[in-house]
């Protein structure tokens, strides 16, 4: 646990190198929050309500799920792992006592540790001083919310390092990410809600882990259901979090068998 | 003694694909790949006790850092198997990692980004180093590998020589048993090399820490491994000591010898003479142990020796020799 803990606070500070590109970022963060506030605006076009959903929930569910709740960035770790893999710096990785998905998760908890706190803190603080940001349904709610973020990043890496480990088969990573990256865009329900969904779609949705990611947190975050059906919810979360971490101790016992170390 | 390392029979089959040209050609490669087999080892064997530093040398391509990627658990050989301390490496990779130390010389086990004290933060929980080692190890090695003046800094500032220093320094810090490096010299200048090497064989005698060590660099063998094991086309050509190496593949001492005036005919015992007229003459010396006094006495009483030079036949010459004559084979 120790070496779990060193390997999340070391991506820590390695991000926080990177001094201008946190600037950026929060810039870029602002921007995509103010798009996707106006698409709302204009969707709402003057009514109240939409299924029962106002303008300014909308902008809540904006503001949290293009910042903390996004998988935008996520699928990074598709790039990071196969580039290890193209060049053959993943037999360092293999050198040490570790396994190699832990240490992934481990340097990613990090990095998203870092984006919450330097960049989506200032995005929400900054667009929710202009816009208003809902203050969670009830205390109740706000805890749930906080369960549901924590199997949102376990369901999201799950995925995200389950899909990197397919670079040991699929060479182009770059495809990939790509493909992660369309999918979670409509099935985590970050970008839409799944409640403005057509049925078909919907159902897909939540027959999916993806909707834990975005619009499963942010549903009980807006009080959209009762308590009880919640922690249901959650609990079905958390079992597709445990499917995806077996998935990925399943991947990784073949993918080490499969192992070719690029270069010399 | 029983071996810490043992290699049976180990091969390593790559498949590599064979691109075909033309228009169709990637299309070709696309829907029916065709492969075809590269063996980089080929049938390798060989044992090693605690306490040894071999040196594992061939020319590019020769399939050592493959070797050296199955003893490490990070590849797993085609056929035949591979031992180290007692474990199959790969099957059981987490565990042989914590005893065994490795430096690659073209990859970096640092933190590219953060200090290297970091780094050495970070091996210490990864490979769970008592504290009270980690100081000891930490404060030897800082010192000894000169690292103080730089350890706070990002390991992307350092030249590559601090570097590898620094490498070497951090894959000893939880006291491996076994010390395996690839290409440990490969760009370093002479003085660093120099530091590099006698380090290593310090360790090696001071800890009796088991060395395993690729290179085409034949200095780093001659100053740190008294035994060698020497691969080609992933095949084993020699595995014994350097003295052993010189007999096997004919390598002679040579013998020049100055003369204040030409001597006529000069003949010693059992050399054989090599070229040279006038007061200048070469001779090619058996390897028998004569002490060179003994070898000298037979020379003419009367005759005026200014200048007795000799020189031994460094590992590069004899291996040269030995490509040449299978190139021209």
């Amino acid at each position: 646990m120790s070496a779990f803990l060193a390997l999340v606070t070391a991506a820590f500070r390695r991000e926080a190198e990177h001094r201008s590109r946190i600037l950026m970022r929060i810039l870029g963060g602002l921007v995509e929050i103010l798009a996707r506030i106006s698409i709302w605006k204009a969707a709402f076009g003057g009514h109240g309500t939409l299924s029962g959903i106002s303008l300014d929930e909308m902008i809540t569910y904006s503001l949290i799920g293009g910042t903390i709740l996004s998988s935008w960035d996520a699928t990074m770790i598709v790039r990071d792992v196969g580039a290890t893999i193209r060049t053959g710096a993943i037999g360092s990785s293999l050198l040490r006592p570790m396994h190699y998905p832990v240490m992934l998760l481990a340097e990613q908890i990090g990095v998203r540790l870092f984006d919450w706190l330097l960049i989506s803190l200032p995005v929400i603080v900054i667009m929710g001083s202009i816009y208003g940001l809902q203050p969670p349904e009830s205390l109740a709610h706000a805890l749930l919310f906080v369960g549901y973020v924590v199997v949102s990043l376990a369901i999201l890496m799950g995925f995200a390092i389950l899909v990197g480990l397919l670079s040991f088969w699929v060479f182009d990573a770059h495809a990939l990410e790509w493909f992660m990256r369309g999918l979670l865009a409509v099935l985590s329900g970050g970008l839409v809600p799944i409640w403005f969904y057509p049925q078909g779609l919907a159902e897909v949705a939540h027959a999916l882990p993806f909707s834990w990611i975005a619009y499963h947190p942010l549903a009980a975050y807006l009080g959209q259901r009762d308590l009880t059906e919640e922690l249901l919810i959650l609990a079905a979360g958390a079992g597709w979090a445990a499917v995806l971490a077996f998935a990925v101790a399943f991947v990784w016992s073949r993918a080490c068998a499969q192992v070719v170390v690029q270069g010399g | 003694m029983t071996a810490i390392i043992r290699a049976e029979h180990v091969a390593k089959i790559f498949r590599q694909q064979v691109r075909r040209s033309g228009m169709l050609g990637p299309l070709k490669d696309f829907v029916m790949p065709v492969t075809r087999p590269v063996n980089a080892v080929d049938g390798i064997s060989f044992d090693i006790e605690p306490g040894e530093a071999v040196g594992y040398l061939g020319p590019n391509g020769a399939g050592k850092s493959t070797m050296i990627k199955m003893l490490t658990g990070i590849l797993a050989p085609s056929a035949g198997t591979v031992s180290v301390l007692g474990r199959n490496p790969q099957a059981q990779r987490v565990l042989n990692a914590r005893q065994i130390g490795v430096v690659f010389g073209q990859r970096t086990q640092l933190w590219w980004e953060l200090p290297l004290i970091e780094s050495f933060e970070l091996h210490r929980r990864m490979y769970r180093v008592p504290a009270s080692v980690y100081q000891r190890n930490r404060a030897d090695l800082v010192e000894m590998m000169e690292l103080s003046a730089f350890i706070e800094r990002p390991v992307r500032h350092l030249s590559l020589g601090q570097r590898m220093r620094a490498e070497i320094a951090m894959a000893l810090m939880h006291d491996p048993k076994i010390l395996f490096l690839d290409e440990p010299t490969i760009g370093l200048d002479v003085v660093a090399k120099d530091v590099v090497r006698k380090f290593l064989s310090r360790i090696n005698r001071e800890r009796g820490t088991t060395i395993i060590l690729t290179t085409h660099d034949l200095q780093d063998i001659e100053e740190i491994c008294p035994r060698l094991i020497m691969v080609d086309d992933g095949k084993l050509l020699f595995d014994g000591t350097i003295a052993a190496l010189r007999v096997t593949f004919g390598a002679r001492r040579r013998l020049t010898l100055e003369f204040a005036q030409d001597p006529g005919h000069v003949e010693l015992d059992r050399a054989e003479p090599a070229g040279g007229e006038g007061v200048q003459r070469l001779f090619l010396l058996p390897d028998d142990q004569r002490p060179l006094l003994h070898i000298l006495s037979a020379l003419k009483a009367g005759a005026d020796l200014r200048d007795v030079r000799l020189h031994e036949p460094g590992i590069e010459e004899i291996i040269r020799t030995h490509y040449q004559s299978k190139v021209s084979a």
